[in-house]
């Protein structure tokens, strides 16, 4: 992961604890890690889903296209090197 | 917890289809923590960079692609590259997934690939996203695959006779303190015949019982052997068998009980006190001790107040041995997953096996500790593991019933018939 600048903020003490449990960190994950995996997960998830409405594929074609642009990206690295 | 490697075209799937395909769904479960995959390096640079290309320009804006990717590098646990295993598939740019695959044990590949499909094996599994789905969803939960290896350990601890052994200690212990309890005796009779080593803890439950009035240990024995086993101090565990004897059950039922008694126990007990059942088996000591369980159990209170104190003669004193390999492994398995499940080392007062749906460590409460006895039947390693055992040392003539006319195990030369068997 890149790193990026740093910032602080003042969480609610409760808000804390439920999030440590509901990213299931254990007890003794520093705060700030609590508070950035909880984040990371709500930014991952919300990314996922916004993609996800976007599309029309279905499961096969969905694949189907994956697979063949991670072929195609193999195959282009593979010519540059 | 099921353990994957998930090759990136399935993680490609899941960002551009519905979210209610297969692929979806297994991000999803990784998100939710119900399953854990492995990556590395160069599968989440191959993700990345196919996230980037033209094709999927409209799914990925916005830092889209990039949320995704943090996200799976977040739940993923990242290890580095292992070398890759070249020639493991049709495809050498699959290779790698392999190589990780196996470095990390885990249960299977999930891909769409099918080359990767082409070589899933006994001793490799690939799975298509929608047959990991089937598994991820039928698969036991993180509380149930805990309990699945308490009963491992459990049955660790029987193979390895600790069990038997501590059942054994128990019912001579409490053999011994009712011969004593109807006897006004203040002989030490105790420290001539136990361990050294296992003084401290014998001393107690002896100090327990002799102690006590007989109706409050009679009581106290009655309502554990009613109640709940599970969370019982030693020292009840102990006035449990000794309730058994007075009750004159007869001395194959007292192993029994105190087999199970001492399983029940043990699940609960900590840290601390784990190490008591770890006691080597003495040639000799099994029988004797069947014997004397069964000379005791067949009297009535009032038929021993007339006779001398009832003494073991010569019984092999357990000795202290390195606890074997294989379940020095099952022990430290619950060790890790106390650290995963607390984020600490176990204290001495903490349960050696814990109640995985409690926040704090507890012991497994009574319905858990019936869930690993189930489990174990279910694995065929229930019960019969001890008949199975049972019938071979009576094939050996090491398990045996003391005859009317041997002598009695008492140590007063006359026949059994004639002392305490009469």
């Amino acid at each position: 992961m890149a790193s990026h600048p740093l910032t602080s903020v003042d969480v609610d003490a409760e808000l804390l604890a439920k999030a440590r449990d509901a990213v299931g960190s254990s007890p003794a994950a520093a705060d700030a890690d609590v508070v950035e995996r909880a984040l990371r997960l709500y930014v991952g998830r919300h990314a996922l889903a916004t993609a996800q409405s976007m599309s029309d594929l279905t499961e096969e074609e969905a694949m189907d296209v994956a697979y063949a642009e991670l072929r195609a990206m193999r195959q282009e690295r593979r010519r540059v090197a | 917890m099921i353990r994957v490697v998930v090759d990136p075209g399935v993680f490609v799937s899941a960002f551009i289809s519905s979210k209610r395909a297969a692929p979806a769904l297994i991000v999803e479960a990784l998100l939710d923590g119900r399953i854990g995959a492995v990556a590395s390096p160069t599968l989440l640079d191959e993700l990345t960079e196919v996230l980037q290309r033209k094709k999927f320009a409209k799914f990925a804006a916005d830092g889209r692609g990039e949320a995704f990717v943090a996200v799976i590098a977040d739940c993923a646990l990242v290890v580095d590259d292992p070398d890759p295993e070249l020639g493991a598939t049709d495809d050498p740019k699959d290779d790698y997934l392999v190589a990780l695959a196996r470095a990390h044990n885990v249960d299977a590949i999930v891909a769409g690939d099918r080359h990767l499909l082409a070589i899933g094996s006994n001793e490799l599994n690939v799975w298509n996203p929608r047959t990991a789905i089937e598994r991820i969803e039928s698969a036991p939960s993180e509380g149930e695959r805990y309990l699945r290896s308490a009963g491992q350990l459990l049955i660790g601890l029987r193979r390895s006779a600790a069990i038997e052994h501590m059942a054994l200690v128990v019912l001579r212990s409490a053999g011994e303190a009712l011969a004593l309890h109807v006897t006004p005796d203040d002989t030490p009779w105790w420290g001539a015949t136990h361990n050294p080593d296992d003084l401290d803890a014998v001393g107690t439950m002896i100090s327990t019982i002799n102690t006590a009035d007989e109706r409050d240990i009679t009581a106290a024995a009655k309502a554990f052997d009613a109640e709940d086993r599970t969370t019982a101090p030693l020292d009840e565990l102990f006035g449990g068998v000794l309730w058994a004897l007075t009750q004159q059950v007869d001395g194959e039922r007292a192993v029994l009980m105190a087999r199970d008694a001492v399983e029940r126990t043990w699940l609960a007990w900590r840290f601390e006190g784990s190490r008591m059942v770890f006691v080597e088996e003495t040639p000799g000591y099994f029988d004797e001790h069947l014997k004397f369980i069964d000379a005791v159990s067949r009297e009535s209170f009032d038929e021993k107040l007339s006779k001398p104190p009832l003494r073991l003669a010569h019984v092999g004193a357990p000795r202290r041995v390195q606890m074997p390999p294989e379940l020095r492994a099952l022990m430290e398995e619950q060790v890790t997953a106390f650290r995963e499940k607390f984020g600490r080392d176990p204290a001495p007062e903490d349960p050696l096996i814990f109640d995985p749906d409690a926040d704090e460590p507890q012991p497994l409460p009574k319905e858990s500790v019936d869930r690993v006895f189930a489990l174990m039947e279910e694995a065929g390693l229930g019960k019969e593991f001890y008949q199975q055992r049972d019938t071979a040392l009576a094939a050996s003539g090491k398990l045996r019933r003391v005859g009317r006319n041997d002598p009695c195990p008492c140590g007063s030369g006359k026949k059994y018939k004639r002392c305490h068997g009469a």
